[in-house]
């Protein structure tokens, strides 16, 4: 047998280079079950975002607590929140996209942020901001430099896919091509600047802008590596740079001296990139076509979705986002279901308008794009029969419940994938009011981070959700 | 995407809306809290308040290039248009990409594309023989020949850095050169322009200054830095030879040495112009015209927001330069610029195809300066209506620099389709009014908004709504009332905190950070001179240039 570290090596110009492989079937244990020398399959993490919420509703209880229910406010039905609760749920009005997924995802329901809540300055309780930081990084929105007139806001600390991709728990038999991926769909976005922008993110003003073109995506991923002599030269200039990071980087503020250690870090990553030689791998097509405006959203998630399950079989990652459409997302969508079609309302406006119809179109357009997405993990078998969604665990989440009123409460949560059978699916948990990082932290045990607690500044939590397997 | 007002209405009661219509500093005109005071400043002229507060200096940054100026960078050190080059997108808190420059930290993919774009050039650059000889004068001969390429290092590396190399980068320049032309020697160079375009000396306006003697506690710009901030500002670009020629002569460490090159830059007129469309497109939101989908009928060529957007950097340009006039008159002017589409829009007949012609707008009509462009007009607005609250939002933090407190969590939604009866927008969004848990922020907002109601979201002017409702365009300016979105644009003109908003909007853009608490008597007193010159552009520049708060910081509190 082989081991997972198995590489073919070379001296070139005084650095090692190292051809990274694909999992092959000497590889494996006699079962198949477990790489040779006793370690798990390599687990994946994927972040599958979308903007507004779910029109599930907390108007009808307004209402009904209210002495006098206003005559407009007609109660709404919650169609998202299953009525039974464990194992073998039954799928709801807003959950039938993924019904073909079915056996392979969990939901929870109830969820919110715990975190608190600081007064100065104000608005940070907003709901898409909140619920944002809160969903993404399991933390309050960072308070300094927070500017609520303008929505100027940035994360406290790192989203969850960068705390996995960055955990010395995680990519335990050496650093892939990429740690991350981070792609994107809808350009329609609230503001251009801040978490308006991003769903992953190194920290405070820190974004991983997604890439939103396939073409540029593919480039990206599968760019043709330069040959021997090229990546040497390339290297010598990048370690000119690295010093005059470094000599810059004292004569600097303590705000500037951080920005550029990112910056060096980055060029670090490039540079061992750069000594990595082509992975012996079937390369997707090149993308072809343009993806102008929104009318081809879910096309260009086909497209974006096809390289990235190349780049996830050839393992060049194991963590990725995806931005189907970012928080407060203004995506338009007419109440034909049609992305950009005629009468067209943007999604956020529809919300506070409290169009129903069209919100029901944006969710449906959703929970299509999540199945579609899905779609493309379980096509793809691995070695032994597996397919790509069981050995990941993909977290399908909102910045916040219910779009109409920017409530935090109810955000809805899909937790897809086995984990390599450190979950259970297809159970629906119901905690209402419960602390959202709960989510972050089953997702973390599946992945075989083994970290205690998670969550901050309120929202710290220790409690699992019951169907990760001890 | 369209600019989006939360709207606040809550059962609760909102304890947020006790904040002050202006935002702070000692700004002369207008009330000082929503619905109070009296009416603003109607005098023109130099009736503003000053304030005596010593400058406190804020603390330099460190802006990297926006992806504009790395394309006029590289077009200027090379004397090449080289394509668009595929960087990461820039991000533009507080209106302006240079503010996100100067606080956002670049991504790993943004790295990536930096080398993917410094070597697509230096490859370029490189193989091209005329090029190359102009870059590297000396002779690269067959063996690598190390004085040359540690000549080319210094005098490209100047240029490059924007200030000259110390000798041990002279040294790791050279060296990488030497190493790389081992094969073929002009990769020496090419590798040292590619290394050099990926260099932090290069990618960040870097300013560390030097302790200033004259000043205890304060570091000045060094002549280079300002040689730098000089040239970025007023041309979005790094300084030509000349200016670093100043700056080694030392013209720079004076003010009237600093003086002289800004009137120098400013005489060249294309990149002067240049400058102007570049921040005003920023600060009016112009790119957000993009988004808009006009009806068919309006846009039949699909270019109508281009040609917005063209009006309105030809108008700021036309006063701001070409008359160098007054700058409040942006508000009142009749004169406008139109193309076939815009010349539809506004009623004339339309001049030849893809060209622009000025016209003058009726005395008596219902259009006169920047609040009545299409572009203005339609940028702050809900796709299927008019938007009183987001154009108000605009006009009070946009031109009136004043803040808008946050709206109460867990707001019921507006209820806006229409049960029964036709409504007018203002009927669907009174109960911002009525409900005092709404009114007290949204009167900062909407009655300015309301006023405009006569021009849909397209900026067509309309006699009455689609449903045969009355148009009613009275609104209010802090106790003024108007009608309509000429007057309120007159309104604005004799508003002195227009012309403080700009000068402090000027300055952000100036210094890339937003400014400090320190700098707000400076700042009064920049729109004094501004006042005195009689609100004109190009002497706010000089002015703004000059002062102290351009060319002095203090180092971070500990």
């Amino acid at each position: 047998m082989i081991t997972r570290r198995t590489v073919l090596r070379g001296m070139m110009g005084g650095s090692a280079f190292a051809l990274g492989l694909p999992l092959l079937e000497p590889m494996l244990n006699t079962s198949g079950t477990a790489l040779a020398q006793g370690a798990g399959l390599a687990k994946r993490y994927g972040l599958f975002f979308w903007g507004g919420g779910l029109p599930w509703s907390s108007r009808h209880k307004q209402a009904a607590q209210s002495g006098n229910p206003d005559p407009k406010d007609i109660p709404e039905p919650d169609l998202w929140t299953p009525t039974t609760t464990g194992k073998g749920f039954q799928l709801t009005e807003y959950m039938q996209p993924l019904a073909r997924h079915k056996g392979n995802f969990s939901v929870v329901t109830g969820l919110e942020p715990h975190t608190m809540i600081p007064t100065t300055p104000v608005g940070q309780g907003d709901g898409h901001m909140r619920g944002v930081c809160v969903t993404l990084t399991g933390d309050k929105i960072k308070t300094e430099g927070f500017d609520h007139d303008p929505h100027i806001l940035a994360v406290n600390r790192p989203t969850l896919d960068q705390f996995v991709a960055k955990h010395p728990e995680f990519y335990t038999d050496g650093a892939p091509f990429f740690k991350s991926l981070e792609l994107g769909v809808s350009k329609a976005v609230l503001h251009d600047y801040g978490t308006w922008l991003a769903v992953s993110h190194n920290g405070p003003d820190s974004l991983n802008i997604p890439v939103r073109d396939p073409q540029a995506f593919f480039d990206h991923v599968f760019a043709v590596k330069p040959d021997l002599a090229e990546a040497t030269r390339r290297t010598s200039v990048l370690d000119v740079v690295l010093e005059d990071i470094r000599q810059l980087q004292p004569k600097l503020g303590a705000r500037d001296k951080q920005r550029l250690e990112e910056h060096l870090t980055h060029v670090s990553e490039i540079e061992r990139r750069l000594k990595l030689a082509q992975a012996a791998c079937t390369n997707p097509a090149a993308p072809v076509g343009a993806f102008d405006g929104e009318k081809q959203n879910m096309a260009k998630l086909d497209m974006l979705g096809d390289i990235l399950v190349a780049a996830l079989r050839c393992d060049m990652t194991r963590v990725f986002s995806i931005a189907l459409t970012t928080s407060a997302s203004v995506m338009p969508m007419n109440a034909a279901g049609e992305v950009d079609g005629p009468g067209a309302i943007q999604m956020h406006d529809a919300l506070h308008a409290g169009n129903r119809e069209v919100v029901l179109q944006c969710t449906k357009f959703h929970m299509m794009a999540f199945a579609n997405f899905l779609d493309k993990l379980t096509a793809e078998v691995d070695v032994n029969g597996q397919t790509l969604l069981d050995s990941s665990c993909i977290l399908g989440t909102s910045e916040y419940g219910e779009g109409y009123t920017h409530s935090n409460k109810e955000t809805p949560v899909v937790i897809a994938g086995k984990a390599g059978g450190a979950l259970d699916p297809d159970w629906h948990v119901r905690d209402e009011g419960g602390n959202y990082s709960r989510a972050h932290l089953t997702v973390l045990r599946a992945l075989g981070i083994n970290e205690p607690s998670f969550g901050f500044n309120g929202g710290e939590t220790s409690d699992v959700l019951p169907f990760l397997k001890a | 995407m369209r600019r989006y007002a939360f709207l606040a209405c809550a059962a609760l009661l909102s304890t947020a809306c006790n904040g002050s219509v202006t935002d702070g500093g000692p700004v002369a005109g207008g009330p000082t809290g929503p619905g109070g005071g009296g009416a603003s400043n109607t005098g023109g002229g130099s009736s503003v308040e000053v304030s005596n507060a010593p400058l406190d200096p804020s603390p330099a940054v460190l802006a990297r290039l926006t992806a504009p100026q790395y394309q006029n960078v590289v077009r200027d050190l090379f004397g090449v248009d080289f394509p668009k080059p595929a960087l990461e997108i820039d991000t533009r808190p507080y209106n302006f990409s240079v503010i996100g420059a100067s606080s956002s930290s670049v991504s790993e993919r943004g790295v990536d594309l930096y080398g993917n774009s410094a070597h697509a050039i230096a490859a370029k650059v490189f193989v091209d023989q005329a090029l190359r000889a102009t870059l590297v004068p000396c002779q690269v001969a067959g063996d690598v020949d190390a004085a040359c390429l540690t000549q080319f290092v210094k005098d490209f590396g100047l240029r490059a850095f924007r200030r000259p190399l110390q000798d041990a980068e002279v040294q790791r320049y050279t060296a990488l050169g030497v190493g790389v032309g081992a094969t073929d020697p002009w990769l020496g160079p090419r590798y040292i322009a590619a290394a050099m375009l990926q260099s932090p000396n290069f990618l960040y306006r870097v300013e560390v200054g030097e302790p200033a003697a004259e000043r205890a506690g304060w570091f000045r710009y060094t002549a280079y830095e300002m040689a730098s901030r000089l040239s970025f500002l007023l041309r979005n670009s790094a300084p030509d030879l000349a200016l670093l020629q100043a700056a080694a002569s030392g013209a720079l460490s004076t003010p009237e040495g600093v003086l002289a090159e800004a009137q120098r830059l400013l005489a060249d007129s294309a990149p002067t112009r240049a400058m102007i469309d570049q921040l005003f497109r920023e600060y009016l939101d112009v790119p957000l015209l993009d988004d808009v989908k006009f009806p068919v009928e309006m846009d039949p060529t699909g270019t109508i927001a281009v040609s917005m957007g063209q009006e309105v950097t030809s108008l700021v340009s036309r006063i701001a330069l070409e008359e160098q006039g007054d700058m409040r008159t942006l508000f009142t002017t009749r004169g406008t610029v139109v193309d076939a589409s815009l010349a539809t829009l506004y009623g004339f007949p339309a001049p030849a195809a893809g060209t622009f012609s000025p016209v003058e707008l009726s005395a008596d009509g219902q259009r006169a300066g920047l609040l009545t462009t299409g572009a203005m007009l339609t940028i702050h607005n809900r796709p299927n209506r008019t938007s009183p609250t987001i154009r108000g939002m605009f006009i009070r933090q946009r031109l009136l620099c004043g803040t808008v407190p946050p709206p109460p969590d867990n707001i019921p939604p507006l209820n806006e389709m229409d049960m029964g009866a036709p409504t007018t927008v203002r009927e669907k969004i009174q109960q911002h009014a009525l409900d005092p848990a709404c009114s007290g922020c949204h009167r900062i907002m909407d009655p300015l908004g309301l006023g405009m109601e006569e021009f849909d979201q397209y900026g067509r002017y309309r006699a009455m709504y689609d449903n045969g409702l009355p148009i009613d365009n009275s609104g209010d300016l802090d106790g003024i009332p108007f009608n309509g979105a000429r007057a309120l644009g007159d309104l604005l003109s004799k508003d002195e905190r227009v012309s403080a908003c700009l000068v402090k909007q000027m300055y952000r853009y100036a210094s890339s950070r937003l400014d400090g608490a320190g700098e707000e008597g400076m700042l009064s007193r920049l729109n004094a001179a501004y006042a005195d010159s009689g609100h004109k552009f190009q002497p706010l520049l000089l002015a703004l240039v000059q002062s102290e708060g351009f060319r002095y910081f203090k180092s971070e509190a500990p």
